[in-house]
């Protein structure tokens, strides 16, 4: 073993001064790191669940993708997690996918659920519950704030991944979905289904990027979530279930790339699906 | 591609952000993490940062509010630490008042949970509560204390007593202190609160009540100045004969926790200290706010 530590970049466990050399949007190949490169820095970011929709009332929205960060050795490969689907069928969203590279993975956020409640945000490991799951550093999955907030049923929480707000299945009067909750990485607004003045709840606000905003009107054709904010881009409004505007107001809004979650979609609207995941390699 | 003067690596100390000039070991600054410099610390309510240009990854130290308390203490904010890229926002928690937890503080991907109260288990590596309320696991998954004084990343709460001759519980030790338990026993006997845990940041003490003889409210518990490596110190509690009887405040990680004032409870220090107990019909100490420092 001839390697001398402290002249070897290799052996640093501090990313200090590394440099973004690699984004990954898709699963690929990765074939082009450059010789005697042995470790990368890596964050690694899950894709974000998809709002509910539900045959009366509000479907939750989706929970933001997990977000995981560290060093790994050089892989040949990378997979990236597509967000989940929104669908016009009611039930539970589609959880978002896992993102991996080496020994750096994140989950993909849950859907929202079969019913109002919103989607938990995802720590290492894809989740569909309504608890988080564990961080990669270890933080622990969690009901309330955490890393990875867990799913609050009609209210969120915040982390650095959140989880969703949660929708109404209050079909009169006026009614107001929930938020998603504040973070790194957010979860999809709630939705509302009412015959009388319904707002659907926004995505959450991150850190870099807004959620985008939940529809107002009076009708069952109003009241979609937005989609929560991700780690590259903004929150679509309701209305954008898959990132184009469809004029109609009681689907949701997909949730921004890099991890957000779905918002919500009311009376058989479509859902918002998740944003897709992304990573990063620094070296 | 190799670059290894740029990262910091252990053992070496960067001069390159700081000048030439300077000279490491006398410098506070140099303490921790080692080789890199406190640029920046955000207070409670603070939302935003500016970091240099070129400045990619930024090392955090998140502390979380302290628990606020009524009658058993406040249990001290988690703490957390590592590298997150450069963010321009950051969410810093308040101590809780009253009954309520503290708030999380976090920068980026590192976040530290706000410290428990009464039955309400601490968050993210804050301590529990003190009426026997576990501590939390923290960001880098080191399990919380048990409740009934458990030692962990968050300290577990101590138990509280309503039985003559038996003290309010001690909060359990770790990077963050649980609260020391209240002590109610009718009677004429001595009560005594418990003692909030100690760490990096202390719990609240316990307050003591009801007794018409001499009532003593527990100590908070006290904890670290991570910046010069200085002992901050727990608040002393109250004692008299059918009076008195509050908690100190717990130490924070940058201040001290203040001391019973007659029935009244004393307030955690800043950087996190556990709010404290009061005397019958007096007010609990607040938590102290949380902090975030920022290295690179």
């Amino acid at each position: 073993m001839s390697a001398t530590i402290y002249s070897n970049s290799s052996f640093t466990d501090s990313p200090y001064g590394l440099k973004l050399q690699r984004t990954y949007t898709t699963d690929s190949a990765v074939t082009d790191i450059p010789a005697g490169i042995q470790r990368v820095y890596a964050i690694v970011i899950g894709g974000g669940g998809a709002g509910s929709t539900q045959t009366t009332g509000g479907g939750g929205g989706g929970g933001a993708g997990g977000y995981s960060a560290g060093w790994t050795y050089v892989a040949n490969s990378v997979k990236v997690g597509t967000g989940g689907t929104g669908s016009s069928t009611a039930g539970a969203g589609a959880t978002g996918g896992s993102s991996i590279y080496g020994m750096v993975m994140a989950g993909g956020g849950a859907g929202g659920q079969n019913g109002t409640g919103g989607g938990a945000a995802a720590g290492a490991t894809t989740i569909s519950g309504t608890a988080s799951s564990v961080s990669y550093t270890g933080a622990p999955s969690a009901s309330v704030t955490s890393y990875a907030a867990g799913s609050g049923g009609n209210s969120s929480y915040a982390g650095v991944s959140s989880s969703a707000g949660g929708g109404s299945a209050t079909v009169t009067g006026t009614q107001t979905g929930g938020n998603g909750g504040r973070g790194l990485i957010t979860g999809g607004g709630g939705a509302v289904g009412t015959a009388g003045t319904g707002t659907g709840g926004n995505g959450g606000t991150g850190d870099f990027y807004a959620g985008g905003t939940g529809s107002t009107g009076t009708g069952i054709t109003f009241g979609g979530g937005g989609g929560g904010a991700g780690y590259t881009s903004n929150g679509f409004p309701a209305g954008s279930p898959a990132g184009t505007a469809t004029g109609v107001l009681n689907n949701g809004g997909q949730g921004g790339s890099g991890g957000g979650g779905g918002g919500g979609a009311s009376t058989l609207g479509t859902a918002g699906s998740g944003g897709n995941g992304v990573v990063y390699l620094y070296f | 591609m190799s670059n290894p003067t740029r990262r910091g690596q252990i053992g070496e100390v960067r001069t390159s952000m700081q000048g030439a000039s300077v000279t490491p070991f006398p410098n506070t600054h140099f303490i921790l993490p080692y080789g890199l410099r406190l640029q920046q610390t955000k207070n409670a309510g603070d939302t935003s940062v500016t970091i240099p240009a070129g400045i990619t990854f930024v090392y955090a130290i998140a502390v979380g509010g302290g628990g606020g308390q009524t009658a058993g203490g406040g249990g001290g904010g988690g703490v957390a630490w590592g590298w997150t890229l450069a963010n321009s926002s950051c969410v810093v928690g308040a101590g809780g008042t009253g009954a309520t937890t503290g708030g999380y503080t976090r920068y980026g991907n590192i976040i530290a949970g706000g410290g428990g109260v009464s039955t309400t288990a601490g968050l993210l590596g804050g301590g529990g509560g003190g009426n026997n309320a576990a501590g939390g696991t923290n960001y880098w998954g080191i399990p919380g204390g048990a409740a009934s004084s458990g030692v962990g990343a968050g300290g577990g709460g101590g138990l509280s007593s309503s039985t003559a001759g038996v003290n309010g519980g001690n909060g359990g030790n770790g990077i963050s202190g649980g609260a020391g338990s209240n002590c109610t026993a009718s009677g004429s006997q001595t009560n005594i609160g418990g003692n909030g845990g100690s760490g990096l940041v202390g719990g609240g003490g316990g307050g003591a009540s009801v007794t018409t003889g001499t009532r003593t409210g527990g100590s908070g518990g006290n904890g670290i100045n991570i910046l010069t490596g200085a002992p901050t110190t727990g608040g002393a509690g109250s004692t008299g004969t059918n009076t008195n009887g509050a908690g100190g405040g717990g130490a924070g990680i940058a201040g001290n926790g203040t001391a019973a004032s007659g029935l009244n409870g004393g307030a955690g220090g800043l950087g996190g200290g556990g709010g404290s107990g009061a005397g019958t019909g007096g007010t609990g100490g607040a938590g102290g706010a949380g902090i975030l420092y920022l290295f690179y």
